[in-house]
């Protein structure tokens, strides 16, 4: 691509002027605008967390690092595929596997601790190596992976000591071995705890510990860098800040969601792209398997979905194997319930039968690309519909021969060029006359919004209408929109 | 120490290690008067597709050494002199990103090892740019020789205080002890450019890296013309009380120490009032012959601006009520005189809070002086405030809502309401209690909640000396041992609310 230049006068305004050709005719990005890699991990969507390690044998939540190796003794060798292929009949696209938690305890044969399984209390344990099973299924699988190494050790002496050793002789070389299970890795998880009121074993000092600040102590900007160089689609939860915590962990996000800022809405104004990912547990004790527990139902876990997924979040949902190192029966039936639930209620795009789907405003074509409103439903997320720079409304309407049934309203910004949308309503009508605005308050899209016409994401229920209209009535540009789907 | 970082060799040959080197300890002043102060000038945008990163535009095009547009000396508050002859320009360019900056690669690297160490540097932008200003540190850890020494170390934002002029800002920034700082990036635009339809210059000069976090040379925040201590000269005449009343609010009194002439209150008296109220302060004061001035900071610059036009203040004025000004009070009236003192109290005309006023905090200062518009005292030879009997209180003005919001947010547990129901923004009466329940995750329990109060949560405690929000911890032993509720403070409710609960791993009650 050839700019255009032209030397200018040094005034107030220009050193330099200069072009940028735009042949076609794309929107100018709203930044920020998300990077390749935060990209890739939107698209996960919905995937697993599997918390297993030294707690499923001793009934913790939060062990205190001075747990015996030996109580580490599965009835099995784990089997982390039978985990991920429980999760992939609910639709899930990928799964991150606790591989050290808060207690220090590594479930792969390291060489910065011998508190690890290769001193575990039987050969099963000693024949664990969670990073490399669950990274080899996953991509047999055809599915995304990913580790949780938490950063707070209460097992070594060196955390929290106040030099850097923790750091150079544990933590930096442990993601490092962990990089080391593949490049291919989708998000490496770091828990924000640090400390407190919380005693530890600290390799023998039994006290309590903090650290000032846990980027600067991580060293978090280098570690982002170093495993970006050996796994470049690794996105870095929390601490890394590449994708932020949604600030609850009941399994919602905001009904307005930037995919800027913090917590449950996030921020229009914020200057860095932070998208929320939900945390939530599927089962109804702890993030750790605990006898006696059961899972929520496939209904309760929809409703989780439609107000995380369905609202610019992505969704990790926990469930723990148990201590033979595999997913409990009851939480593999619930899974297979909800992919048929999901199946069911979002599985048949009534797009497809549409007799008519316009729009108010179109972008005007370039030289190699269209902005038609055909671009919404053409199952490629690679167009999408816009309108003129300075048109920051409009309306898309759907027309059926007959009468339909239905449920959920889905769109998906183009959010490579940023998020754009402020608010839209959904009005349905019989007639094309008479209109019946459906959902409450509908503001922010972002990566996907899924919006229930019958206001509810407790109960399933449809409205009958042969017209559908889509008004966006507010947004920071001119709004993109890759796909449109009704169910 | 070597087996271990063999680890790192050994599987990942992108980074071979070697001894730690000691830090680098290099003075950073650049002036850009001479080109030996640092290695190369250039631009840097952290979007991944920028054309600056891309190839498409060419960088050193849109930087230059040019003259100093503003030489001039300032004396106006909130505005920094630069008297030097050179500085860097920097375009900002419309196809950058919202952190598309001037890159200045240092001559030698440097490390601030464990400490916090201050970034200064002068920014100058046209008037009508008012965007945030980032700075932000290219390097990498000295001990990974192949590491590349752009990598990302820190983000820090400050704002402007003057525009169109030169502002001195100030930059904390943290590393760990083993990275090596080798370029610093200024963003003079953190801002989104995609309604820009013309590129701008902005101009970076004097960029020095201290251990101080104050200004160089930027005139100070709320001045006064004596000092800060200056205790009185007289003793038959002193500001004792004051006194508000805002529409809807009950009278609040303030207690004023006579120690010294000034006294900054604002972290003990907070006035409330509502956009379209309005506020009347009376002064208690011993003495005679002189008369009341109140201020309000609506800009939050720093500054107390004054604007008179046909005898009272005109729309935007900060000077926004006094019994005696060249004839006048604030109302307009004529007065005979500027001895305003009557029954031992000097009682301001009151002032309405403009229709459309943020909800926020601003600064508010009450002054006693003679005939004088200047926030910071009469400082005519013959008739200084410091002579006269004169004083200066400081308090903060709470604008808010009806309504504010409230939001929880923790791991391990929930903190909702009575009735169960999230804290999710929702909206609850300004100044009224509010109940919150803990609930914590199985096999966890509380100790505790921390609530935020006040506004600009987010951003620095501090703007402009003013504090922005308060932080609270509630233990556990403050709630409700049965139904392990907590019933928060009117006095907290005093803007948004956020609250995190505290959960720690132990036996989970049955709620």
């Amino acid at each position: 691509m050839m700019a255009l230049l032209a030397f200018g006068t040094a005034s107030r305004g220009q050193i330099y002027e200069e072009t940028l050709p735009n042949p076609d005719n794309e929107p100018a990005p709203v930044h920020p605008v998300p990077s390749h890699r935060q990209l890739l991990w939107q698209e996960t969507e919905f995937y697993a967390f599997f918390h297993f390690g030294m707690n499923t044998f001793t009934n913790a939540e939060w062990g205190n690092g001075s747990e015996a190796e030996s109580k580490f003794a599965p009835t099995k060798v784990p089997n982390p595929r039978q985990w991920l292929e429980a999760v992939k009949a609910a639709g899930m696209k990928g799964g991150i596997a606790v591989v050290k938690h808060h207690d220090g305890f590594c479930l792969w044969p390291t060489a910065t601790t011998t508190h690890s399984i290769v001193n575990a209390g039987n050969q099963n344990g000693r024949d664990t190596n969670i990073p490399r099973d669950f990274s080899e299924a996953a991509r047999d699988l055809g599915m995304k992976y990913g580790f949780y190494v938490s950063p707070w050790d209460l097992n070594s002496q060196y955390w929290g000591d106040g030099t850097s050793n923790y750091v150079n002789k544990v933590f930096l070389p442990q993601c490092l071995e962990l990089a080391k299970y593949g490049s291919d890795q989708f998000e490496m998880w770091f828990d924000g705890a640090t400390g407190g009121d919380h005693a530890g074993y600290y390799g023998g000092a039994n006290t309590t510990r903090t650290i000032p600040d846990a980027s600067t102590y991580y060293d978090i900007p280098n570690l982002r860098d170093t495993v970006h160089a050996i796994a470049p689609n690794c996105v870095i939860w929390g601490v890394g800040d590449e994708a932020r915590w949604i600030g609850n962990e009941a399994g919602w996000a905001g009904g307005t969601n930037w995919s800027m800022g913090w917590g449950e809405s996030g921020n229009e104004s914020e200057w860095k792209w932070r998208a929320g990912e939900s945390d939530a547990k599927a089962t109804n004790k702890g993030w750790f398997w605990h006898s006696g527990e059961s899972p929520k139902s496939a209904n309760e876990l929809f409703k989780i979905y439609l107000e995380t997924v369905g609202r610019n979040a992505t969704l990790i949902l926990n469930f723990p194997p148990n201590q033979s190192g595999e997913l409990p029966q009851a939480d593999v039936t619930v899974l297979q319930q909800l992919g048929t639930m999901i199946q069911q209620r979002l599985g048949t795009d009534l797009t497809a039968t549409a007799s008519s789907i316009s729009t108010s405003a179109t972008r005007t074509a370039g030289a190699n690309r269209t902005f038609d409103a055909g671009n919404l439903t053409d199952g490629d997320k690679d167009t999408y519909w816009a309108t003129n720079d300075g048109d920051h409304t409009a309306t898309i309407n759907v027309e059926w021969a007959e009468t339909q049934t239905l449920h959920y309203v889905m769109l998906m910004e183009y959010i490579r060029l940023g998020q754009r949308i402020r608010k839209f309503s959904i009005e349905t009508s019989l007639d094309g006359v008479t209109w019946k605005k459906c959902a409450t308050t509908t503001t922010t899209v972002g990566y996907k919004r899924i919006v229930p016409l019958n206001n509810s994401t407790s109960t399933y229920g449809g409205v009958d209408a042969r017209y559908l209209r889509i008004s966006i009535e507010d947004s920071r540009s001119c709004p993109t929109l890759h796909t449109l789907a009704v169910y | 120490m070597k087996a271990i970082y063999n680890i790192f060799t050994f599987h990942f040959s992108l980074f071979i290690i070697y001894a730690l080197l000691p830090s680098l300890a290099v003075a950073q002043h650049i002036t850009f008067e001479s080109a030996e102060e640092y290695r190369s000038l250039g631009v840097y945008d952290t979007w991944e597709q920028s054309p600056f990163r891309t190839g498409v535009l060419k960088g050193s095009n849109y930087v230059k050494l040019m003259a100093n547009p503003d030489m001039e000396e300032k004396e106006a508050p909130g505005v920094a002199t630069n008297t030097s002859e050179m500085a860097l320009a920097l375009q900002r360019s419309r196809y950058g990103s919202n952190t598309f900056g001037a890159r200045i690669d240092l001559k030698e690297p440097f490390s601030l090892g464990t400490s916090k160490k201050y970034v200064h540097v002068l920014v100058n932008k046209p008037a009508d740019e008012n965007a945030n200003v980032m700075l932000i540190g290219l390097g990498k850890r000295h001990d990974w020789e192949e590491q590349a020494p752009e990598t990302e170390q820190f983000w820090v934002t400050a704002s402007l205080s003057a525009q169109g002029q030169w502002n001195d800002l100030v930059f904390p920034i943290t590393t760990n002890e083993s990275v090596d700082i080798h370029s610093f990036v200024i963003v003079p635009d953190l801002a989104s450019p995609h309604l820009r339809t013309t590129d701008f210059i902005a101009f970076i000069d004097d960029i020095e890296v201290t251990d101080s976090p104050k200004p160089r040379y930027q005139i100070i925040n709320y001045p006064l013309n004596f000092d800060t201590n200056q205790t009185p000269t007289r003793s038959d005449r002193a500001l004792t009380k004051l006194t508000f009343t805002s529409t809807g609010e009950s009278s609040k009194d303030v207690t004023v120490p006579t120690a010294t002439i000034y006294n900054n209150l604002t972290e003990q008296a907070t006035v409330f009032a509502k956009a379209g109220g309005s506020v009347t302060v009376k002064m208690t004061y011993k003495g005679g012959w002189m008369s009341g001035y109140a201020y309000v900071d609506w800009n939050n610059d720093g500054q107390f601006t004054p604007i008179i036009e046909a005898n009272k203040p005109s729309s935007g004025s900060e000077l926004v009520s006094y019994t005696y000004l060249s004839g006048y009070n604030s109302k307009g009236v004529a007065q005979t005189n500027g001895n305003s003192v009557v029954n031992g109290t000097i009682t301001c005309p009151a002032f309405t809070i403009p229709e459309g006023t943020q909800p926020g905090i601003y600064r508010m200062r009450l002054k006693i002086d003679w005939d004088c518009a200047d926030a910071g005292g009469n400082n005519t030879p013959g008739n200084l405030l410091t002579a006269n009997g004169g004083a200066i209180a400081d308090v903060l003005l709470n604008v808010h809502d009806d309504e504010v919001r409230i939001s929880a947010n923790q791991l391990n547990g929930d903190v909702l309401t009575p009735e169960d129901a999230a804290l999710s923004d929702a909206p609850i009466p300004f100044r009224q209690p509010v109940t919150v329940k803990m609930v914590p995750a199985p096999d966890f329990t509380y100790t505790g909640i921390v609530i935020t109060h006040g506004y600009n949560l987010d951003g620095p405690e501090y703007v402009r000396d003013n504090r922005q929000y308060k932080r609270v911890t509630i233990p556990a032993a403050s709630f409700n041992k049965t139904t392990h509720e907590y019933t928060i403070p009117a006095s907290y409710i005093d803007g948004e609310v956020r609250i995190e609960g505290l959960f720690t791993p132990g036996e989970t009650f049955v709620h």
